[in-house]
């Protein structure tokens, strides 16, 4: 009983995990930059909410969509107006991005101050099914995920956006030769990152705690599931955030709370030595 | 005149790739574009289809100032080129490569998307490939298929970047009469090669660039006998080794 019941909450947080990566594998796809500040959208996610529902008194509802569209629109400013000038060397983006990430934690420390916040749940209450038990907040969570995810692999798949975002994943300059404006779809692209990293957070502030240096945890397991899945393919990025999703709650419990960290690197790590391009990689876009 | 460039320079950091270079390509002319490596060819190219911008200078195509326009909008305005090193999507295959430089031209909206894919295919002698995924095909292939997709585009004028590099004696001729038709087409052509070869019977005009100026330009013929061409390739000597190289 007690597997069944860490399986259904490894899945829960899963959705969560695939939610949070599926922006950075995108950006990572579609632009070739590793940025450092993507946490600081999930982190801007929650204070968002945090500042519409508990200082404007908003409902849940608005606050989650307002603060969602700020950050998508935070992400085309960040873009345009910082990463566009130094698109081409990796080492400035990856510094840039750090220094971004680090000044924007400490405007938000003085624009809201740096305690600890919790945000109401939207959804209160457990459900018993049969000995199973399950928190509603995250049930509701984990549906909008998922809910989300499907729209994202849709829109890839369907639309002339996606479409051309998936060329330029593939090959950039044939996608340039195309006619397609390279330029403006990876600019999207990073938005539609930032807005998949603030809905994680929405969705995920009622649960955890909200204070300024709460996107560096997940920057870092998106990077790891991202690499894990291998570079840059959507499949294999929602596969490994429900392995890492899984792999903690299990050796939490079978082993120690305290390892449950550790073992999705020490996974990571031995996966990388037999298969260095990830368990889907191929270098070949979206 | 189709395209126009006057003064274009590239400087990056410290070294001047492309310096102060005008020039002009008239409709439906052949013009080659040679010089030793690091002459600052693809740059050039790169600054005239957008991906890079110059330093100074401007680019007129078709009468308009397009140094200022992305890369796609000078494709929309019918200026294609293909790339020395191929740039296939590996996860297409070959007519979706044909039917996306299509669907993208947005001057031609009522067309039998199918029919011309099948004109173009022809032409480049890639039909019975059309089902192959691009990761599957030769360089021989690639390097056809990089152009295919570029006349899908609708192109006026398309630059050719080493179309015959890395490839032998057969895969040559093939290229050579696809590109030679290209022009009956009417499609002004720019192209860089190694394989003077190649292009010496080909081209009308050929442009010398060298250590990023224009050395010298004239008809093929005019080329080799240059003297300062003749010592740009191959230090102090005279044309006749040139001739013997040719």
């Amino acid at each position: 009983m007690a597997f069944i019941q860490l399986v259904i909450s490894g899945v829960l947080q899963g959705g969560l995990y695939a939610l949070i990566a599926l922006g950075l594998t995108l950006t990572l796809g579609v632009m070739r930059i590793t940025d450092l500040s993507y946490g600081v959208y999930y982190t801007l996610g929650a204070y968002f909410s945090f500042f519409f529902i508990i200082k404007l008194g908003f409902n849940f509802v608005l606050a989650g969509i307002l603060s969602v569209v700020l950050a998508f629109l935070i992400g085309l400013l960040v873009e345009r107006l910082l990463l566009r000038r130094i698109i081409s060397d990796e080492l400035s983006v990856m510094i840039l991005t750090f220094a971004f990430a680090y000044a924007l934690e400490e405007i938000i420390v003085f624009v809201w101050g740096s305690p600890f916040r919790t945000l109401p749940p939207y959804a209160i209450g457990t459900l018993n099914i049969g000995g199973i038990l399950l928190e509603k907040q995250r049930l509701v969570s984990f549906a909008v995920a998922v809910v989300l995810i499907v729209l994202v692999l849709l829109f890839l798949k369907k639309t002339r956006f996606g479409k051309a975002l998936r060329m330029v994943s593939q090959q950039q300059h044939g996608a340039y030769l195309v006619g397609i404006d390279v330029q403006l779809i990876q600019r999207l692209t990073f938005a539609v990152g930032s807005f998949l990293a603030a809905s994680a957070a929405v969705l995920l502030s009622p649960i955890y705690l909200v204070y300024p240096a709460m996107g560096w945890s997940p920057l870092l397991k998106a990077f790891g599931i991202v690499i894990l899945g291998g570079m840059g393919s959507v499949k294999g990025t929602i596969i490994a955030a429900f392995a890492l999703a899984l792999i903690e709650v299990l050796s939490s419990y079978y082993i120690n709370q305290s390892l449950s960290q550790v073992s999705f690197f020490v996974v990571l790590i031995l996966v990388i030595l037999i298969r260095p391009s990830g368990l889907f990689g191929n270098r070949e876009g979206v | 005149m189709v395209l126009e460039a006057r003064g274009l320079t590239k400087r990056f950091g410290g070294l001047v790739a492309v310096s102060d270079v005008s020039l002009t390509i008239n409709q439906g002319e052949f013009v080659g574009l040679i010089g030793p490596n690091g002459a600052g060819k693809t740059t050039l190219f790169n600054l005239l289809t957008g991906f890079h911008r110059p330093s100074a200078g401007t680019v007129v195509f078709k009468g308009e100032d397009i140094t200022g326009l992305k890369t796609s909008g000078r494709v929309h305005l019918g200026l294609a080129r293909t790339f020395q090193i191929v740039q296939p999507f590996p996860e297409l295959t070959v007519s979706e490569h044909v039917q996306v430089g299509l669907l993208t031209n947005k001057r031609k909206k009522q067309i039998n998307v199918q029919q011309e894919i099948e004109e173009i295919l022809n032409a480049v002698g890639l039909v019975e490939k059309s089902n192959d995924l691009a990761k599957h095909l030769s360089l021989g292939q690639l390097k056809r298929l990089e152009i295919a997709r570029a006349m899908a585009t609708g192109p006026s004028m398309i630059l050719l970047d080493e179309p015959f590099g890395g490839l032998g004696q057969h895969e040559i001729a093939a290229i050579q009469e696809l590109i030679t038709d290209l022009q009956h087409k009417g499609v002004t052509i720019l192209i860089i090669e190694h394989v003077l070869k190649a292009i010496m019977n080909l081209c009308q005009r050929v442009i010398v660039l060298n250590e990023g100026r224009i050395l010298a330009q004239g008809t093929p013929e005019e080329i080799i006998n240059n003297p300062e061409v003749v010592g740009a390739y191959l230090g102090k000597t005279d044309s006749g080794q040139l001739k013997k190289v040719l």
